[in-house]
């Protein structure tokens, strides 16, 4: 009967973990290797392995287009390190495809005044253009086309 | 069954009630379930007939024979042996003791608040919401012990004497620690909160951000006037801003009068650019309370709590991001299913270029300021601004690292001066802290239309080789003097002169 005892308490911590695990909406399956991830990926190097860990895992999320899981891991990076600009980069991009393109527009700027790197700050700006666009806001894509044309 | 045991009902933790084994084993035995011992779950389930009448903690005898009843049963149906059960019976009942106080309670009391704009006060106690929390202990503890010590040490006559804090990371905006009073684990008036007090000094990098915000005007190599200035007002009022150590300095370079606090050029800046000008700034900021325009607005004659003096210094570290403090990141329910996340949102303002000069001045105020002192009790980079009321009232200090922003109040309940400055009173108290809990540097990002020029101290003109008091100073792009000092012209110095070509 011990064993049966066992049985019962491991029946109630199975209980307990599989309500933990219904947390986890099944992710979608959408593009994968999304192409600015690269640029994302390049301006990670420097930070610790912590955030370098929770940065992959949040790509890996990304990719699996389970973006509320993103975005948990990259407010957790920032609650280690507040000024890793690719992380407020992919912020950014995470509330345009939650439809949270004013808010987009602030993180972006955000990674933008973090970054020196200018391939992250030229992507910072296309995706600038593109929530502007998504809301209308005309001041908003000509200065990201001013800022593009900078560039080239 | 298993949803039974889920939801059945264990007990009260004061308003909130415990439901489930899961919770129960936490609350009595600060342990989860998998590691009870077979005494401590026979005490669970003999609760289950009765979670009051057999409550450990307050019916300890009952719950214990109650206890006994269970292990009786689990020796009868083989599940213990008859040693086992032997030895289970002979133990007391040790449950957790829960403090008759939170640990923590202003910060607790910052959650309560921030909550209660969410969810309903029945709500909160009834539903056994899991609260996710932005507190750091490790830095609420050393914060809590710098007050202490140095209100044991550093202000031991002054016994009445009250103070307040608040720590946040700047950028996300959590709230990592706070200090409601002199004696961090009282839950009594919490100053961090509801203490409104004048903010003196503390509003003068708002009134020279305003005036740097049109660089055609005011740059930090313009000559500001120090010299006495009276203002009557339509009542026939007379007021006769003083600097504190009540002498005038006559010309002095914008950039330095903020380093050294200086009250007159700041009244008179304030009201060149105007009034309006300082409330709009101030609002851009994230300053949401409502401004008198009044001139001695220019002097930080406005009440605010340390809690909205953290926001608004928050924006200034935050390279003008304005981000909501908040003390609450996530909440799931008794299941852990999440409610609610508060999402990091960031919304800036301010332009970012005049802003990044008054940052360069932060940072130099620190290292030849006002709050000089810190550059030989920090080993980091910092930046921040002392602040002091009439009479000296209320003594603050407001500045961040390169991921802290953090604010000190002191002074008295009753008003009366505590006899302190910002120099000498709240700043050290932050010094303290701050050697305790900040590691990075508060790493300058001045704007990338910004380019720095040599000059001349004296003057606020270009300086060149003939100066002898020049200073390398950052300017918005085309904002730099146009002429150069007389000293610049004259060539080298009296050595290049002697000995030059």
């Amino acid at each position: 009967m011990q064993q049966h005892f066992h049985t019962f308490v491991a029946s109630l911590l199975v209980l307990l973990l599989t309500a933990c695990a219904g947390l986890t909406p099944a992710p979608q399956q959408t593009e994968t290797g999304l192409p600015w991830q690269a640029v994302w990926q390049s301006d990670t190097g420097r930070h610790n392995r912590a955030v370098q860990q929770l940065i992959r895992q949040a790509d890996d999320a990304i990719r699996n287009a389970n973006y509320d899981k993103a975005a948990s891991l990259l407010e957790r990076v920032l609650r280690i390190d507040n000024r890793v600009a690719s992380v407020w980069s992919r912020l950014g991009w995470l509330a345009m495809q939650q439809q949270q393109a004013r808010r987009a527009q602030n993180l972006l700027m955000r990674s933008n005044s973090l970054s020196r790197n200018d391939a992250l700050r030229k992507l910072n700006w296309r995706l600038y253009r593109r929530a502007s666009e998504a809301i209308d806001d005309r001041a908003g894509v000509a200065r990201a086309e001013q800022k593009l044309a900078a560039f080239d | 069954m298993q949803t039974y045991l889920n939801e059945i009902y264990l007990g009260q933790d004061r308003n909130r009630a415990i439901h489930g084994f899961g919770l129960a084993s936490q609350f009595y035995f600060s342990k989860p379930l998998q590691q009870l011992g077979y005494d401590q779950m026979a005490l669970l389930v003999g609760m289950v007939k009765g979670a009051s009448y057999y409550n450990p903690v307050r019916n300890p005898k009952r719950a214990r024979q109650r206890r006994d009843v269970i292990l009786k049963t689990m020796l009868n149906e083989g599940v213990i042996s008859e040693n086992q059960y032997q030895a289970l019976i002979r133990k007391d009942i040790m449950v957790t003791q829960h403090r008759k106080r939170a640990r923590y309670p202003a910060f607790m009391d910052l959650v309560k608040r921030q909550l209660k704009t969410y969810y309903d006060e029945e709500d909160l106690q009834a539903e056994g919401l899991n609260i996710y929390t932005t507190l750091d202990p490790y830095i609420q503890q050393q914060a809590e012990q710098a007050v202490t010590s140095s209100m044991q040490t550093l202000f031991k006559n002054r016994p009445d004497m009250q103070i307040a804090s608040v720590i946040a990371r700047h950028g996300s905006g959590d709230v990592l620690a706070l200090i409601g009073g002199a004696n961090p684990k009282y839950p009594g008036f919490n100053r961090a909160l509801d203490a409104r007090r004048q903010i003196g000094s503390l509003i003068k990098p708002v009134v020279y951000l305003a005036a740097l915000s049109a660089p055609e005007r005011y740059t930090l190599a313009t000559v500001l006037d120090d010299s006495p200035i009276e203002l009557t007002n339509e009542l026939g009022v007379t007021w006769a801003p003083q600097n504190y150590d009540r002498e005038f300095h006559g010309d002095i370079l914008l950039f330095d009068a903020l380093l050294q606090s200086r009250n007159v050029p700041a009244v008179k800046t304030g009201l060149d650019i105007g009034l309006g000008a300082i409330a709009r700034t101030f609002r851009e900021l994230g300053g949401d309370r409502q401004l008198r325009l009044l001139p001695s607005l220019t002097l930080g004659a406005i009440e605010m709590t340390p809690f909205e003096i953290a926001g608004l210094y928050q924006t200034f570290a935050a390279d003008g991001f304005d981000t909501p403090l908040q003390s609450v990141y996530a909440v799931t329910d008794k299941h852990g299913q999440p409610l609610t996340r508060n999402s990091i949102d960031v919304q800036r303002n301010v332009q970012h270029a005049p802003l990044s000069l008054i940052n360069y001045a932060l940072r130099e105020v620190t290292r030849q300021g006002t709050a000089r002192r810190l550059s030989r009790e920090l080993a980091i980079t910092v930046a921040g601004k002392t602040g002091t009321s009439d009479e000296l009232r209320d003594s603050w200090f407001a500045g961040f690292s390169g991921e802290l922003v953090s604010v000190v109040w002191m002074g008295y309940d009753d008003n009366r001066p505590s006899g302190l400055t910002g120099s000498s009173g709240a700043l050290r108290v932050w010094s303290q802290q701050m050697q305790r809990v900040a590691t990075t540097d508060y790493p300058l990002q001045l704007d990338e239309n910004i380019a720095f020029h040599s000059i001349d101290r004296d003057t606020g003109l270009l300086g060149g080789p003939g100066c002898e008091n020049t200073i390398e100073l950052p300017f918005i792009k085309g904002s730099q003097p146009a002429q150069s000092a007389q000293c610049a012209e004259q060539g080298g110095g009296w050595f290049d002169r002697l000995f030059g070509n």
